[in-house]
């Protein structure tokens, strides 16, 4: 039964995209249908495995592609299934689910020639991403985690550049693969020294044999940092997290796809499940606190100057993954990742809502930009309170999820400090200080969006530089009317972003040791209020935009995210190049001159031995005749 | 016996001709002469040599050592040369019929007048036979 579901939700997916994307080009419909299908009956899998590993416990060695015999070490290509998984998987499912349904009515119709909708490939391969992520959240061995890890780059690759017809889609697609990518070599390397030092690379006996302090403690250390390097990539933590913004050039569903279940929450799904090997390494746990440390406050930062309203949740999705992060690195025992994985889940849901409202706020605008927006509680109330529901959860207001997750890691993080940890100091208060910044952020983007007047101006798109050109509204259509793909998936994910809270009172095992300290929730609530209250008075204030307070060089240094572009472009990318063009011009100059030089020698004694070729006989008889002579005297000499 | 000189100095002869015949003449029928001569040389010298006795021109200089090592009874020398007339027969046929046809072609047998096939040559073309060949003499 666990068995059999933890291998249904990886096949039934990757079955699907593929069937989906056979038979997407003879018939729309069948695309759609093989989309929600695969996506649907995955969930259903992934609930059925919740119900039966909490009646159960978990399983281990699903025999998924069989074990591989590489000599020096056997590979077991297992699933296993327990609650971490299952529970994971039923928010992937759940997000990938809203998301296909969402993107039926987003990506509707076949688009302009100029930019084609290519529905088809785009369902199939979101239905792949959640086959991926499902087999990382399912692997029972590093390798066959690293499958579904590195599927999920592709997948990601694919859908960042799905409107491939625009230089800012491609140029963010190859961005996004190239610094995940740096971030996997971590993990490959990881896999490797595992393999080497410990022989495995299975991760139920790799934790076991950690917890028994039977592994050697450089292999451990080495793989735990090479593998942070690689949870820095995924979850687009600080240096790695450049992609994440820039991946927002991609269809708005797939932003909500990567930020709340698929691509970020891998990194520190990882973690989670490798935590036996990290709570050894206390050393890779400091630096995960203080990467999350940076990130969490540097991204809300960030997310405060953004004028756009998509890249403000990027950012924010930075800053709380970071919470996760820094919730798992101040575990002190093997269930102490029960407040980063809470906060994963709550996350998962109220990311996913905010990026579908956002999908629909740029549908009834026809912008991106904050500045074009406002007004909305006028013109769509419905749309403007999903959007407060999940900007209040987001910024941690009780009793919504975000709230009791926040609150949870704060707490854990509290602990450890009192413990006296120092990781727990780090994370403490930079999140105390994130919770203040994200309230001032949220409340910017709600009373940027909702409050204020609607500029009718910009429901005639067309000139203004717009996210989706395909789906500019015609104008004779009623842009104000959203259709009910797009609305009922709001629905449906408003509803844990609500009452997720309530798992507290009776958590499962997985879940058990977490709890939210009474000082700490109120300390946060308040701090979340106070810039949330900051924020929306602004408006009544007479400004606006709360940025506008900053000062400019600080604001524009915000935005462009500290401009660590320009500090990744002159550190990596010019040298790359520069490395490239020297191995070219050594190809060209060097390698192929010895080519050329041949063919160039040939041509020349070829034009020397023609001119013995005179056409009089008398003249090769001459050269037959002096042969002879030559043989004669080297035969008289010789002798 | 005669006197080895006589033989060695007739090819020498016959072949210092030939060579002259081969190289200078341009008549192809001279040129054809030249090298019959050439290998009458090398048949006179056949020969010259089959007459030694056996160890060669070495042994004439010395009393013979080893009665046992008799002259060849199959003689050798003799036999090339007969090889060389034949072969010399054949080749003059070919030759020969080389020429008349290149006369027949050309109505000249100056090689200095057929050098189209030289790609050095002023008058080589890439196509021959298209253009620039004299009028074929019918007969």
């Amino acid at each position: 039964m666990r068995q059999n579901a933890a291998l249904l939700t990886v096949v039934i997916p990757a079955v699907f995209a593929a069937f989906g994307l056979a038979t997407g080009r003879i018939s729309r419909p069948w695309a759609e249908q093989s989309a929600l299908v695969g996506t649907g009956a995955a969930l259903a899998a992934a609930v059925v495995e919740l119900l039966a590993v909490l009646r159960d416990g978990p399983a281990g060695a699903v025999g998924f592609l069989g074990r591989v015999d590489t000599g020096a070490a056997v590979i077991n290509l297992d699933l296993r299934a327990d609650q971490l998984s299952a529970t994971v998987g039923v928010a992937v499912g759940v997000v990938a689910l809203c998301v296909q349904i969402y993107s039926t009515a987003y990506l509707a119709g076949e688009g302009t020639p100029e930019a084609p909708t290519r529905y088809p490939a785009y369902a199939a391969t979101v239905t792949m991403f959640t086959a991926a992520m499902m087999l990382v959240i399912h692997a029972d061995d590093l390798v066959a985690l690293l499958i579904g890890w590195e599927a999920m780059g592709l997948a990601s690759y694919l859908l960042v550049g799905h409107h491939s017809e625009r230089p800012a889609a491609r140029a963010a697609a190859v961005k996004a693969f190239l610094v995940t990518r740096v971030g996997d070599l971590g993990v490959l390397m990881a896999v490797v020294v595992l393999l080497i030092g410990a022989g495995t690379t299975s991760i139920s006996s790799l934790t076991a044999r950690a917890a028994a302090d039977d592994l050697p403690g450089t292999v451990l250390a080495g793989a735990a940092v090479l593998l942070l390097a690689g949870v820095a990539g995924k979850s687009a933590q600080f240096p790695l997290h450049t992609w994440l913004p820039d991946a927002m050039e991609g269809p708005t569903p797939i932003s909500a796809l990567i930020h709340a279940a698929t691509m970020v929450a891998a990194g520190v799904f990882l973690v989670a499940r490798l935590l036996p090997l990290y709570l050894v390494v206390p050393g890779a746990l400091g630096v995960a606190a203080v990467i999350a440390a940076i990130s969490m406050l540097g991204a809300a930062l960030a997310a405060l100057a953004q004028d756009d309203l998509k890249r403000l949740l990027a950012w924010s999705t930075i800053s709380q993954v970071a919470y996760m992060l820094g919730g798992v690195a101040v575990a002190r025992d093997a269930g102490g990742a029960a407040p980063g994985i809470f906060h994963l889940l709550s996350h998962a849901a109220f990311k996913a809502l905010l990026f579908l409202v956002a999908g629909c706020v740029i549908h009834v605008t026809g912008s991106t930009m904050l500045t074009d927006m406002g007004g909305l509680r006028r013109t769509h109330r419905w749309l403007s309170w999903v959007l407060a529901l999940g900007l209040a959860s987001l910024a941690g207001l009780p009793p919504l999820s975000g709230f009791w997750s926040k609150e949870a890691v704060l707490t854990a993080a509290d602990d450890a400090a009192h413990a006296g940890a120092w990781t727990g100091w780090v994370v403490l208060l930079s999140g105390l200080a994130t919770t203040l910044v994200t309230g001032l952020y949220a409340g910017r983007a709600w009373s940027m969006v909702a409050l204020g007047s609607p500029r009718p101006a910009q429901m005639q798109v067309g000139d203004a530089v717009t996210e989706e050109p395909h789906e500019t509204p015609a104008p004779e259509q009623d842009v104000h009317k959203l259709p009910a793909a797009m609305t009922w998936p709001l629905v449906v994910l408003a509803i844990p972003t609500l009452l997720l809270g309530l798992v507290l009172i009776r958590p499962s095992d997985l879940l058990a040791e977490m709890h939210v300290d009474i000082v700490t929730g109120v300390t946060g609530a308040l701090l979340a209020l106070a810039g949330l209250g900051w924020a929306l008075s602004a408006p009544r204030l007479g400004a606006i935009d709360i940025s506008a307070a900053l000062p400019a060089p600080a604001r524009v240094l915000l935005r462009d995210g500290y401009r660590l572009d320009d500090v990744q472009r002159a550190l990596v990318v010019r040298p790359a190049m520069a490395v490239a063009r020297s191995v070219r011009s050594g190809d060209r100059d060097v390698i192929d001159a010895y080519v050329r030089g041949v063919a160039r020698a040939s041509r020349w004694a070829g034009g020397v031995a023609r001119r013995a070729q005179g056409g009089l006989a008398t003249g090769y008889v001459a050269w037959a005749v002096f042969g002879a002579v030559v043989v004669g005297v080297a035969g008289m000499v010789i002798t | 016996m005669i006197h080895l000189v006589g033989p060695v100095v007739l090819a020498a002869a016959l072949a210092g001709i030939g060579i002259y015949g081969l190289l200078a003449r341009r008549n192809a029928v001279l040129v054809l002469i030249g090298a019959e001569l050439l290998l009458n040389a090398v048949n006179v010298l056949l020969v010259t040599a089959s007459a030694l006795p056996a160890g060669g021109l070495a042994a004439l200089l010395q009393p013979p050592t080893d009665t046992t090592l008799g002259a060849d009874p199959l003689l050798p020398g003799q036999v090339m040369t007969i090889f060389v007339i034949t072969i010399a027969a054949a080749e003059i046929g070919v030759a020969l019929a080389i020429v008349l046809l290149l006369f027949r072609a050309r109505a000249t047998s100056d090689l200095t007048a057929v050098r189209e096939l030289g790609e050095a040559s002023a008058t080589y073309t890439e196509t021959p036979g298209a253009g620039e060949w004299p009028e074929r003499v019918t007969t």
